[in-house]
């Protein structure tokens, strides 16, 4: 368990802090870019959270819940990350590589071309609440305690979400998918 | 294609790809950063406001550090960026130069000028951040400079990193700011790079937008503005278009949205009470809203428009004088930046029993729905006022009038009244 690593790191540990960040680093990672969709925005993110989070932990009363206060920051710098891409680019233009995809038999190439596109119109508050559903594997209750929101909310972002991506495949059959995009 | 009951295992695949290691490259910088960092040890600092408050500024100061990364990875066009690093700014070498002062610290958002080399021109915005501006067209950077100002109060730009101008290239400006900040000019000026001398001067509008995801006008002084993301005249793949929407404000109002699909507007009274969060679900207050071609949405509450009606401005009326959980005024002409529009008041009917929500379900007449966009409902017993604006070739806008108490709608209507007439939609 982290929990003795984590009381260390509150004291300062400069050494415990850094096994914390090796050993929480992978799944933020994973976690910052499935909700930016680009490598560099989500290792910006993820050094500002766990900068963020080294001044930051001596406010942390619970040390067995180290996890899930890294990860409400971490979705916050990516909410940031977000803001500045927005700002660098209007659009967020969805590139799908074909190459880059593995073959299966659940999402062909061109699903994911959709897929991507439609996750890219999300907000990344709809975003975030998706990664932590489906690709975590979180239930409602514990995407609303990851991230620190109302049960209620959690449920209609995912409802939202999950509605907007079914439209985005289903749009596959009416033709070309809008393209128009929220802008910062 | 996949089906929409396939969602759960097409989300899990499509989350499936991607990193799922940090790299030593991201290790490091972070040990680099923690290892300039000094803490306190753990002392119940949670408790101490004060200390939170410091807390909170660090965060800041790490944000904007990182802020200015970005605007280097936009310069550099690169989809691998270096390593993310903690740096200060540059400083000019010029002895008697100054920091910028806070008022400039904002976005500032102009019109697009055609700039040889940028392909996608739809916009001209000065971003001051981290001791650096950044000039971006069309979400591209260009002439990064390290702005100052000069003894004379001027503005210096000494171009940073080489492009379309030469590193160290000095650019000199005078400007100036509206009473309230909002407005920025700056006056053509002498700048060793040509290019940057014919596009940096004009008038730019401040962005001080409250939520975090957009970058709205927030708070205005009385005058003419222009919106700079909406767009009511879609054409294919959307690009910004500064000044698709004009209005004129008296004084005491903000902006609180600016997407291509909705314009808001509010009085800063009621601004100013906002969370910082997106606007587009803010739950109540006064508010002007502009949605951008509405579609009258089905009584299922299921995010789907109606078939067989129309989305010019009278199929909408007729539809909405005609839906069976509306009670509708007698619909008005008006006139609306020149252009023929109709204004009718609609209100939740008692009778009406259709909910939203399945997890939560709510009574509420759904109104308006865009795919990907927008989808508005109306409460049982609450009034909008709404003018439905007929732009042309099939474009509609709808300009929602609506109150957090609904015993004051008439009255905002006459507040909003003015400005609503003040709007213009000039075509592409």
């Amino acid at each position: 368990m982290l929990t003795p690593v984590v009381d260390r790191a509150r004291q300062g540990d400069r050494e415990a802090f850094g096994a914390l960040t090796q050993a929480a680093g992978d799944r933020c990672m994973a976690i910052a870019f499935r909700i930016l969709r680009d490598v560099s925005l989500a290792e910006d993110a993820v050094q500002t959270a766990f900068v963020t989070a080294w001044r930051e932990l001596s406010g942390l009363r619970d040390p067995s819940r180290f996890e899930p206060w890294l990860h409400r920051i971490l979705v916050r710098c990516c909410y940031a990350e977000a803001k500045r891409r927005r700002r660098a680019s209007a659009s967020f233009l969805a590139v799908a590589r074909e190459d880059t995809y593995a073959a299966d038999e659940i999402l062909t190439v061109h699903d994911r071309d959709q897929l991507e596109r439609g996750f890219r119109r999300l907000r990344p508050e709809q975003r975030a609440v998706l990664v932590f559903h489906y690709y975590l594997g979180y239930t409602h209750v514990e995407v609303a305690d990851h991230l620190d929101l109302p049960l209620g909310t959690v449920k209609s972002r995912l409802r939202y979400a999950s509605g907007a991506l079914r439209a985005a495949l289903e749009a596959d059959a009416r033709g070309p998918a809008n393209s128009k995009e929220r802008p910062a | 294609m996949s089906t929409p009951h396939d969602l759960d295992r097409v989300m899990e695949a499509f989350f499936e790809d991607g990193p799922t290691v940090m790299t030593d490259r991201v290790l490091e910088a972070i040990r680099d950063d923690v290892d300039r960092i000094d803490v306190r040890a753990d002392v119940g600092s949670w408790r101490n406001p004060l200390m939170l408050r410091s807390m909170f500024a660090a965060v800041v100061v790490v944000a904007v550090l990182l802020g200015g990364l970005a605007i280097y990875s936009a310069i550099n066009q690169s989809p691998d960026v270096g390593p993310p690093t903690d740096s200060s700014a540059p400083v000019p070498s010029d002895d008697g130069l100054s920091a910028l002062p806070d008022e400039l610290l904002y976005p500032f958002l102009g019109p697009a000028k055609e700039i040889a080399g940028m392909d996608r021109v739809d916009r001209g915005d000065l971003y001051f951040e981290d001791g650096r501006v950044a000039y971006e067209v069309g979400g591209r950077a260009a002439f990064a400079s390290v702005p100052a100002l000069t003894p004379d109060g001027d503005l210096r730009l000494t171009t940073e990193l080489p492009g379309i101008c030469v590193a160290g290239d000095r650019g000199t400006y005078a400007w100036s700011l509206s009473p309230g900040g909002t407005i920025l000019t700056i006056e053509p000026g002498t700048d060793d790079c040509d290019v940057r001398a014919q596009v940096i001067p004009g008038t730019y509008q401040r962005a001080a937008c409250r939520s975090e995801n957009n970058d709205c006008l927030g708070e205005l002084e009385s005058g003419q503005y222009v919106s700079h993301y909406f767009e009511p005249r879609p054409d294919g793949e959307w690009a910004a278009r500064h000044g698709a929407l004009a209005f004129t404000v008296p004084g005491g109002w903000a902006a609180y949205a600016d997407f291509p699909d909705v314009f808001g507007l509010t009085p800063a009274s009621a601004y100013a009470a906002f969370d910082g969060q997106d606007c587009y679900d803010c739950p109540g207050g006064d508010l002007i809203t502009v949605l951008g071609q509405p579609g009258a949405a089905t009584e299922d509450c299921l995010e789907t428009n109606v078939l067989g009606i129309g989305s010019g401005a009278q199929d909408l009326v007729d539809w909405l004088t005609a839906h069976p959980g509306l009670v509708t005024s007698e619909p008005e002409d008006v006139t609306v930046g020149g252009l023929a529009a109709t204004s009718l008041i609609i209100e939740g009917s008692e009778d009406w029993t259709g909910t939203c929500e399945p997890e939560n379900p709510f009574v509420a007449v759904p109104i308006f729905y865009r795919q990907d966009s927008y989808h508005w409902a109306l409460d049982v017993g609450v009034r909008y006022h709404i003018t439905l604006v007929d732009l042309g070739d099939g474009d509609t806008v709808a300009i929602v009038v609506d109150t957090a108490d609904d015993g004051d709608l008439d009255t905002f209507v006459e507040t909003a009244r003015p400005i609503i007439e003040s709007f213009r939609f000039p075509s592409r």
